[in-house]
């Protein structure tokens, strides 16, 4: 494969790039879907092919081609040079590349059991397994089971003499019970919402997942759920799970420390970021309890690699540290504009044929000292929310509100009630300041977010986010209706 | 060349009926940000989805690469995996008969964009924002691409849509706002009066008023209207959800749930491009009315849930894997008045320009929750007077329309999943806000 990229870098420099990179990927995925007691959809993806980025007189261009055939090198690559000369029309800045080194390397995400070799009886049997568990539940009228297995290599090499090839196995699985009555729907689901709980693993994850033995409760919750009430809306301290947390983390921290985002090129679509240039390192973002580390070499994360999609090495670094914000998320392309000369190695694209953008590698909330139950029992009047249900957060990401799958009310240190579409809102930089308990390392956990959305046209990028329970004072909670 | 993979793959397949989807598509998009050019891209893609059905078993494989190798692979490992699927019933025999090829014929203004047109009209819409101090970030993108949908069985549908859209972002000192244009020929495309537009709202922006989250009056323009609809499409209509008992349509159909003023149309043939004539099941597709003067009256079905409900199959069908059905290019009937009058006419209203990152917290009465965003203005006895804050709404849709006060004359297509949505601007009274922000 490294000729053809040969071919591709030697090619656009003929043409007159001043920088060329090639990726090119072979993917498989293995996908199960099972549905109240059927198997739904079963498919097998194999998909390949290359994409060409370019530096030409000071414009980028990027094309792509799903064909791995030599005879596509020469359009492809014109057609990168083609676009790179139309983009450098309007171009005021010029285009300045960090300073990181070019790397020849091979690196491979670890596994224990190569999900491709289980036979497919085995995994439709344990998805069937937990359907028929969930539905002796009467209220739980829809089963839904999920499993999906990838396989990637890619290579990637460059006019910098870069030429890496990475091979990442991802394993996921996962269910939910909706239980359908009283003209309302509910839904539980294990271990994760959409789709279950994904980690750079082999089969090794589905079996480490005591989905079997979760089943019972999740359907008996979805079932509870419709005979309970909403939280009435009010101020109180909130407790938040571990996965709704991580949510939390991905969506007020991780997005506006998107560089790209800072510096206005997302302004039109997905928005911009109150952690602007002025306030880089000048920022009480949290409380001091609050410390979030952005980690591509975190065993088994999601934005776990050896080398990001500019060829930059995985590298661990702060974003917030002891509630003080620290580091944005670079890549080569922007890292000089906050004076910095190397990347902080976030460059990723979802596919071959698209564009490396900077994307949140895996982002974790680091654990606190206290036990989860000392975080209930300090708590007199309060709301435990967790299992991700609805987020939605404006443009500068600071106007947030999530509704949970599950929510209990706390009074006087016990947790007293179940409710239903826990709801709850805040204003990130006063929301993160306001967390005085967080759970300690025994409660962390990681969780795979595989439908992260981004960029035009769009991505769909994966990573983890490690996260143990913590609890925020004075937060409205509820549904507010006028 | 299509005809001539599927061929090989029928020829090699052992199953008793196979079909393929074949995909060919480009899809180019330039984007800019703080008044440059930041990324341009052009992605050409073909795949193919090969079904086997044999003996009430299903599986499907995707791939891209078409060697007579690959395919030979493909075809052999995929009947492999159908033997060790499980029989289900509701698998229907692939469709037959039929050679049918919607329009393909692009408009010329179409056929001519590439890179250097699209960077051409960025540079002019920056220049327009530039000499009024405004910067501007946005998008100018082109898609084309057909889906080929061939059975063992001698059926044949091939399924065009292109695409054109330039969004333009400016903002100053006092605010943002945006304006867009979608279509399929960019015979109306006019970057002036686009930039021009944006220009124009900024001026609004001078004079901020403070308001806080209440129940406003509100005028959506079409964009933020398509916007908050869309869920209403995604949730409710279709036959499985009426069946699963998780719309609303379970407990209300053939009731008035909306204002009188409200007409919905699942209208698969209304555009040009992507007109579809039959679904990805090959059944018809059909012009239903979803919403007749507020009475929600009709699903939209496909093969399966249309023999289970005794209904009639619209040919919503748009995955022969998943069983489910979705709307094709829905159209909301318009007023009698244009946007402008509707405005001229409303004494204390809020105009909400675009809405953000809109979710569903229940799907029964279908409450979303999202922010407005790029200008939200005051309108007092008739006139648009200054600009707010951004606001937090979490409201049940079906509260909203059937809240609507008036519908206006002029209508936009906005980009839905398959094809367009056709959308009026909407007045809504006494819509729910929840919080608000400082900006």
């Amino acid at each position: 494969m490294f000729d053809f990229c040969d071919k591709v870098l030697n090619y656009a420099e003929l043409l007159g790039a001043s920088y060329a990179d090639i990726r090119i990927i072979i993917r498989d995925i293995e996908s199960l879907y099972t549905k109240n007691g059927k198997l739904e959809n079963y498919s097998i993806n194999n998909i390949e092919g290359f994409g060409v980025r370019v530096i030409c007189d000071n414009g980028w261009g990027f094309a792509s081609s799903s064909n791995l055939d030599s005879s596509q090198i020469e359009k492809t690559v014109r057609k990168a040079v083609s676009i790179a000369k139309a983009s450098s029309k309007v171009r005021k800045e010029p285009i300045i590349l960090s300073k990181d080194p070019p790397f020849q390397d091979r690196w491979a995400s670890t596994y224990l059991i190569d999900p491709f070799t289980v036979p497919f009886d085995n995994k439709l049997q344990t998805l069937l397994e937990i359907d028929e568990i969930l539905r002796n539940e009467p209220s739980v009228k829809i089963a839904e089971g999920y499993m999906e297995f990838r396989r990637e290599h890619k290579y990637f090499a460059s006019s910098e003499n870069a030429r890496i090839l990475q091979t990442t196995i991802v394993s996921g699985a996962g269910y939910s019970a909706t239980a359908v009555g009283n003209e309302d729907v509910q839904t539980r689901s294990y271990p994760m919402s959409f789709g279950g709980q994904y980690m750079q693993m082999g089969w090794e994850l589905v079996e480490s997942l005591k989905l079997k033995e979760n089943a019972q409760r999740v359907a008996s919750e979805a079932a509870a759920l419709l005979n309970a009430k909403e939280p009435e809306p009010k101020v109180r301290d909130l407790i938040i799970g571990g996965e709704q947390l991580s949510l939390q983390i991905h969506e007020s921290c991780g997005h506006p420390s998107e560089l790209d985002r800072v510096l206005g090129y997302e302004e039109n679509y997905a928005g911009s970021s109150f952690i602007t240039v002025d306030k880089y390192r000048n920022l009480h973002y949290g409380s001091h309890k609050v410390n979030i580390v952005a980690d591509s070499t975190l065993p088994n994360g999601l934005g776990t690699f050896g080398y990001d999609d500019d060829g930059v090495r995985a590298q661990r670094f702060f974003v917030v540290k002891n509630g003080l914000y620290q580091n944005y998320l670079t890549n080569r392309e922007l890292a000089y504009t906050i004076n910095e000369d190397r990347s902080r190695g976030c460059s990723r694209a979802d596919n071959f044929s698209s564009v490396p953008i900077i994307r949140m590698i895996n982002l974790s909330l680091l654990p606190g000292d206290d036990k989860f139950e000392d975080i209930i029992a300090a708590t007199e009047d309060g709301l435990y929310v967790d299992g991700i249900k609805t987020w939605s957060i404006d443009q500068m990401r600071l106007n947030f509100q999530f509704t949970c799958q599950i929510g209990y009310l706390i009074k006087n240190g016990k947790m007293i009630e179940m409710v239903k579409n826990p709801t709850y809102q805040g204003i990130t930089p006063n929301f993160w300041q306001s967390c005085d308990m967080i759970a300690s390392e025994e409660y962390w956990k990681p969780w795979g977010v595989i439908n992260c959305g981004k960029g035009q046209p769009a991505q769909v990028m994966m990573m983890t986010h490690g996260a143990a329970p913590a609890r925020f004072k004075n937060v409205m909670t509820g549904i507010v209706r006028h | 060349m299509v005809d001539q993979i599927a061929k090989k793959v029928f020829e090699l397949s052992k199953a008793e009926q196979t079909e393929i989807f074949f995909y060919d598509g480009v899809e180019a998009l330039t984007r800019f940000g703080q008044n440059q050019i930041t990324q341009n891209v052009e992605s050409q893609s073909q795949k193919m989805s090969i079904r086997m059905l044999d003996k009430q078993k299903t599986a499907s494989m995707e791939i891209s690469n078409f060697s007579d190798k690959t395919i030979k692979n493909a075809v052999d490992k995929l009947y492999q995996i159908l033997q060790h699927q499980v029989q289900d019933e509701r698998l229907q025999p692939l469709p037959e008969d039929l050679n049918f090829k919607a329009n393909d014929t692009i408009p010329e203004s179409f056929k001519k964009l590439d890179e250097n047109i699209r960077a051409e009209y960025v540079k002019k819409a920056l220049y327009i924002l530039n000499k009024q101090s405004v910067s501007g970030a946005g998008i100018c993108s082109q898609s084309k691409y057909n889906v080929t949908h061939m059975t063992s069985k001698n059926y044949s549908h091939t399924f065009y849509d292109w695409k054109f859209a330039f969004s333009l972002s400016a903002k100053n000192e006092y605010g943002i706002t945006r304006e867009e244009f979608q279509g399929t020929t960019l015979d109306n495309f006019n970057i002036d009066k686009l930039a021009n537009k944006c220009i124009d709202s900024l001026n609004f922006s001078k004079e901020k008023d403070r308001i806080e989250a209440n129940k406003y009056d509100i005028i959506f323009t079409p964009e933020a209207f398509a916007e908050l609809i869309q869920y209403l499409f995604y949730f409710s209509f279709s036959a499985k959800e009426f069946y699963e008992k998780t719309s609303f349509m379970a407990f209300k159909k053939g009731q008035q749930v909306f204002s009188p003023l409200l007409t919905i149309l699942n209208n698969p043939h209304a555009t040009d491009s992507s007109a579809l004539y039959y679904d990805f099941e090959g059944s018809p597709t059909k012009v239903v009315k979803l919403v007749d003067k507020g009475y929600c009256n009709n699903l939209i079905s496909n093969r399966y849930f249309s023999k289970l409900l005794n209904i009639e199959n619209t040919g919503n069908g748009l995955s022969p894997t998943t069983f489910d059905c979705f709307p094709i290019n829905p159209e909301i009937e318009g007023g009698s008045r244009s946007l402008e009058q509707i405005i001229q006419s409303s004494d204390n209203a809020l105009l909400i320009n675009r809405l953000h990152y809109l979710n569903i917290i229940d799907p029964i009465t279908l409450t979303v929750t999202g922010m407005t965003r790029d200008g939200v203005y005051k309108i007092e006895k008739g006139k648009i007077t200054t600009s707010t804050n951004n606001l937090r709404f979490t409201e049940s849709i079906l509260t909203a329309l059937s809240n609507i006060e008036e519908l206006s004359s002029d209508r936009q297509q906005c980009e839905w999943f398959i094809g367009f949505m056709k959308v009026p601007a909407v007045k809504i009274k006494q819509f729910n806000f929840s919080s608000a922000t400082d900006f």
